[in-house]
């Protein structure tokens, strides 16, 4: 070998030997786990091969469909909500204006919270006798006897979304606004001088240079959608009558407390093709040769 | 000209307004939380705004999450001591024990992610070497493996491995989420770095080695910092890895005896709910101002091009 080589295998092993621990191996036996029965309280057919049987049994299952559907009602209520805001924001802080450096510095106040602490904080705001979302609502007269936020399933689904959507449009709108940054100004001045309004600047001009971010935020939002976990459990755990049970969450239930480490699997396999699918699209939108070098 | 000016100030109306409405929808949230966790439980559970509190502000909910004051204390009018107590017996005598781990497992996890992302992204960029373009493919990859899709073989490996429940369960878990960014904004960092640079020194008759750490690393610093912090900071909030694969609370992180305490009893005490939130959310919001410029120029490069 290469003097040169040893020296990159030795620099690049190292995380490669932790990712073989904690990733690599854990998903092949993940797929070897799918094919055989894994039901914690029955040890004794532990390890049975059953085929595609499990497969068959989560993919029939209503418990699978109507946690598949309350994953993409989620993923549909927050996305397009977390992308106009992330763009809206960053489009404020792009403007000239007194406080906009304070602005900037809070931006990263969702971000940095917590999860749990993030639930902790909805959960609180959203309680139902003391909350102040119910002060507040009653007082405006929107409501005219306090709400029990998470007692009803749509609700309680707009409040997971709403705290997945806080936390992240912080990452989305910082994107977006390196994005603008690099919009050369010389071009929207002439957009201007030819006598192009507000709007259509932004149409024809500003989106050009926005659009490679926005497609990447797209994707990456998609994935982290998907995979929605600490908020259910501090939120919802998973209700009312199952309202907020996703994907991720309905492979907690079955492994955790049905014990049946089979279907959890499965339904995991299927959540990391899912995202790994929509990070190849992610991926050729970025490119990686650049940074590479030679 | 006066209608430019006044459609400049018109213009810069709405745009105070709604700088106004998005620094409360960023801040206000939080700040409920922090103002929360000041009041009575007494003051806590009644209807309509009380913004001020009638039976003044009080630090006796965080006296009581970091077990400095007996429930009997608290004063008559202000709450139920029994809810306290309750909270007392199966949250406060835990909390000291769970910032000390949380410390533990992300200043660990920051250190890691520095030594290996930072010999592994000087690899990336500088060297050829077989299977190059694939590994660091393979590394953008397992960024977008849900932790979920990779807890049940997970869980049984580490029971196997008898590691389950110990903080290296923890810190080995966080690594996965937390390595592979690292390596590709390290990356990044050192394709930034001329490679004159490290020829002139070569020239000038340095070693290898002494490259690396006279020239390469100092220039890398910003980068290093800004992994350590981001890595630190994700390790102190996760929760789904720490929650499973810890169950006693000699190993168990703050997040996870955070979200414990929210069924008390199936009660939900709100005071010192509010409190311990707010503990774990201070260190975080503190790095986050101060470490701004850093966390910014990371998170941005490890989404695009670095």
């Amino acid at each position: 070998m290469k003097p040169e080589n040893r020296t990159a295998v030795l620099f690049i092993l190292p995380p490669f030997i932790i990712l073989a621990l904690t990733v690599f191996y854990p998903i092949i036996y993940s797929l070897y786990i799918t094919f055989h029965k894994w039901d914690l309280k029955s040890p004794a057919t532990i390890g049975k091969f059953v085929g595609l049987n499990n497969y068959l049994n989560v993919i029939s299952s209503p418990e699978f469909s109507s946690s598949l559907i309350n994953t993409l009602i989620i993923v549909g209520i927050s996305l397009p909500v977390s992308l106009f805001l992330s763009l809206g924001i960053a489009i404020l802080i792009n403007q000239k204006f007194r406080g906009r450096r304070l602005l900037q510095a809070v931006l990263l106040v969702p971000w940095a919270i917590p999860s749990v602490a993030g639930g902790v904080i909805w959960k609180w705001i959203f309680n139902p006798n003391y909350g102040v979302a119910n002060a507040i609502l009653y007082t405006l007269g929107v409501i005219d006897k306090y709400v029990a936020f998470f007692s009803d399933a749509w609700l309680a689904r707009m409040i997971v979304a709403l705290a997945f959507v806080y936390k992240g449009v912080p990452f989305g709108a910082l994107l977006l606004l390196a994005a603008l940054q690099i919009v050369p100004s010389d071009v929207l001045e002439s957009a201007r001088i030819d006598g192009a309004g507000t709007l259509q600047t932004f149409i024809h001009v500003t989106w050009y240079w926005l659009k490679p971010s926005f497609l990447v935020l797209l994707v990456l939002r998609t994935i982290e959608a998907f995979r929605v976990f600490d908020e259910i459990y501090v939120l919802t755990y998973g209700g009312p009558a199952g309202a907020t049970t996703v994907l991720g969450w309905q492979i907690y239930l079955q492994a955790f407390s049905y014990l049946r480490f089979d279907f959890g699997s499965v339904i995991a396999y299927i959540l990391a093709i899912i995202t790994v699918s929509l990070s190849l699209i992610y991926m050729k939108v970025m490119g990686t040769r650049e940074v590479l070098g030679r | 000209m006066r209608k430019i000016t006044l459609k400049r100030i018109a213009k810069s109306i709405v745009i105070y307004l709604l700088a106004v409405v998005v620094f409360l929808f960023l801040t206000a949230p939080m700040m409920w939380t922090i103002i929360s966790s000041l009041k009575y439980e007494a003051d806590l559970a009644v209807e309509g705004l009380n913004l001020v509190p009638k039976l003044g502000w009080t630090t006796f909910n965080y006296e009581i999450v970091f077990n400095l004051r007996k429930a009997t204390e608290l004063p008559a009018e202000a709450g139920s001591p029994f809810s306290y107590a309750q909270f007392l017996n199966a949250v406060s005598r835990y909390v000291i024990r769970s910032i000390f781990n949380s410390s533990l497992i992300g200043a660990s996890i920051a250190i890691i992610n520095i030594v290996l992302a930072s010999l592994a992204g000087y690899a990336f960029n500088r060297f050829s070497f077989p299977l190059k373009n694939a590994s660091f493919m393979t590394l953008i990859a397992v960024r977008m493996i849900p932790g979920l899709a990779v807890i049940i073989p997970l869980y049984i490996l580490f029971k196997n491995l008898g590691i389950l429940d110990t903080y290296f369960a923890v810190i080995l878990a966080h690594l996965f989420y937390t390595l592979p960014f690292s390596i590709w904004i390290m990356t990044g960092y050192v394709w930034s770095i001329p490679r004159e640079i490290e020829e002139a020194a070569k020239l000038d008759g340095c070693t290898n080695v002494q490259i690396l750490f006279r020239i390469v690393f100092p220039l890398l610093l910003p980068g290093i910092a800004a992994i350590g912090v981001m890595s630190f900071m994700f390790s102190w909030g996760e929760f789904f890895f720490a929650m499973i694969l810890t169950k006693s609370y000699e190993v168990r992180t703050l997040p996870v005896i955070l979200a414990s305490a929210l069924e008390v009893g199936e009660q939900f005490v709100y005071g010192p709910v509010n409190a311990l939130a707010t503990i774990s959310i201070i260190p975080s919001i503190a790095i986050s101002l101060l470490a701004q410029k850093l966390l910014i120029a990371g998170l941005t490069k490890g989404a695009i091009k670095a």
